[in-house]
């Protein structure tokens, strides 16, 4: 009787371990009771054991002679071991994601922060206020002004609801809302006031303009008005342009610009000096280095500006000028004298 | 700790490490020569395949993947070199080592109608297998032989499951057919001429 299983393929699984324990069960069955298939699989055993017996053969010295220790150098080594590269890369994809998470954080948490000094008081200052905020000292006076546009800040808020983080005398103090912040120090003395405005945008960014230098005299004067000390801005002593110099004195409320060539010596009436300023025709090296368009004035007797505590008076000419306060008493004696002869 | 000795050593192969590759020879070798000497049927090609693989491995030991098994990559890399070398159409001669060539085969096959409780000696069988068609022979080797699964034979030979299953089945039917009186076979495993 001839059996109707004449394919090999499941004998052959059988062999290779690839029947699942069902079909192996069911294959062996088969061929308790199929003397065919029972011949087919005992030759297929047979010749798979042989085979397997084959599967490795004794590597003689002459070949292991050629092949061990023989191994050429590598060309070029590219990059380091694996190990080391998977370590240095898991490394920078660490830090890379520290990185952004802390420039994450900064971002998201950022304020502005600044300070200045006056009257020997720090004031510094952090604030997600977008606006302006001016610092009044006790007389009402500026001494202090920060604008600024909300930029980089996830919680920019308008003066009705902004907050600032204000040190001043070395205490710290959050100021919120609009209005006028009084500030005090430990002992209750008023240190000044803090104001929050709205300002526009145009004004905003002309504010932030990058300073530049001014291109004549008349500018320079308007540079200087903005920084006008009578106003509580500005610093003391003097500062020259090319075509003028001007010098003030908070302390003393005195202010003064001279529109010309020469020097300016600034002394108090009992001879101690104050500042000196000089200017002088523009040469054409000099005119090299100024900006396109800047005009020199023309060479002449200076015109002066001079305010003394809030009263401008307008002086021509060289020599001496003496200052008076409102009690007619001398407060600055200025002398100016013409540029050295070429 | 093995586990991490493995992973140690196999990432030492990628690195290229000659001490490393001293002990992959070491440790495969013998079974590699035992893949290729029935497959090529020549010990002196048997002994060259073997060196070049191992110098083959060598120089392209960054694309070791890791992931297989190291003899799996050398076989498989055994069998492309083979390939690729084009001695596939020698397979008709049959040479076997020169201490074991006797004159006993002369005039074919010892057929025996049973096989019942006889150990098939290597000279029989590696005529046999000379007969089969190169992808006969490699399916068959590395699965009754070098004793890979169906799927581990057909990732190292680049061929689908189904196919290194098949050609095994046939393999095995051809090889019984040889090594036994059996009428049933037929030639058309024979190597191409």
């Amino acid at each position: 009787m001839s059996c109707s299983r004449q394919n090999d393929e499941p004998i052959t699984a059988l062999a290779a371990g690839e029947l699942s324990p069902l079909a192996a069960w069911r294959l062996r069955r088969h061929l308790a009771g199929c003397a065919q298939c029972r011949t087919r699989h005992e030759q297929t055993r047979q010749i798979w054991t042989g085979l397997r017996g084959m599967a490795s053969a004794p590597v003689p010295k002459s070949l292991q002679g050629r092949v061990r220790g023989q191994w050429p150098p590598l060309p070029l080594k590219k990059g380091m071991d694996p190990m080391k590269r998977r370590m240095a890369l898991l490394t920078c994809a660490l830090l890379l994601v520290g990185i952004t998470a802390a420039m994450a954080a900064r971002v998201l948490t950022y304020h502005p922060s600044g300070g200045f000094g006056h009257a020997g008081q720090m004031w510094s200052y952090t604030t997600n206020l977008k606006g302006r905020m001016t610092v009044l000292d006790a007389q009402g006076r500026k001494i202090g002004q920060f604008t600024n546009d909300g930029a980089f800040m996830t919680d920019a808020a308008g003066p009705n609801t902004a907050w600032v983080k204000l040190t001043a005398a070395g205490q710290e103090r959050v100021l919120r809302g609009p209005g006028r912040h009084e500030v005090k120090d430990a002992k209750g003395a008023l240190l000044g006031y803090v104001v929050f405005s709205d300002v526009s945008e145009a004004e905003m960014y002309r504010g932030m303009g990058w300073p530049r230098a001014p291109r004549d005299f008349a500018e320079a004067a308007q540079w200087a008005e903005a920084e006008d000390p009578a106003a509580g801005g500005g610093a003391s002593g003097v500062t020259t342009s090319v075509t003028g110099v001007r010098g003030f004195d908070r302390a003393l409320g005195v202010s003064w610009k001279m529109r010309g060539y020469g020097t300016v010596k600034a002394t108090r009436p009992n001879g101690e000096p104050v500042a000196e300023g000089r200017t002088q025709p523009v040469t054409p090296e000099m005119q090299a280095l100024l900006p396109p368009g800047f005009v020199p004035d023309p060479a002449g007797p200076p015109q002066w500006t001079l305010t003394v505590q809030g009263k401008t008076v307008q002086e021509t000419g060289y020599g001496r000028h003496v200052l008076q306060g409102g009690d007619g008493k001398p407060l600055l004696i200025l002398e100016a004298t013409p540029p050295a002869s070429k | 700790m093995l586990f991490f000795e493995e992973r140690r050593f196999r990432a030492k192969i990628q690195a290229g490490d000659h001490a490393t590759f001293d002990a992959l020879f070491e440790r495969h070798a013998a079974q590699v020569l035992g893949f290729l000497l029935p497959l090529t049927g020549s010990r002196a090609e048997a002994e060259d395949l073997v060196q070049d693989v191992f110098l083959a491995a060598y120089h392209s030991h960054a694309t070791f993947g890791g992931r297989v098994k190291p003899v799996s990559w050398l076989l498989g890399i055994a069998v492309r070199r083979w390939r690729d070398d084009g001695r596939r159409g020698r397979l008709d001669i049959l040479a076997l080592d020169d201490d074991q060539t006797a004159g006993e085969c002369e005039g074919g096959f010892p057929r025996q109608a049973a096989l019942a409780d006889q150990i098939l000696d290597a000279v029989t069988l590696s005529q046999a297998l000379s007969t089969l068609a190169t992808p006969f022979r490699e399916a068959l080797l590395l699965v009754a032989s070098q004793g890979f699964t169906y799927r581990e034979a057909a990732g190292i030979l680049g061929e689908p499951v189904g196919t290194v299953k098949w050609r095994v089945s046939e393999a095995s039917r051809r090889m019984r057919g040889l090594l036994t009186a059996g009428e049933e076979e037929k030639d058309e495993l024979q190597p191409a001429k």
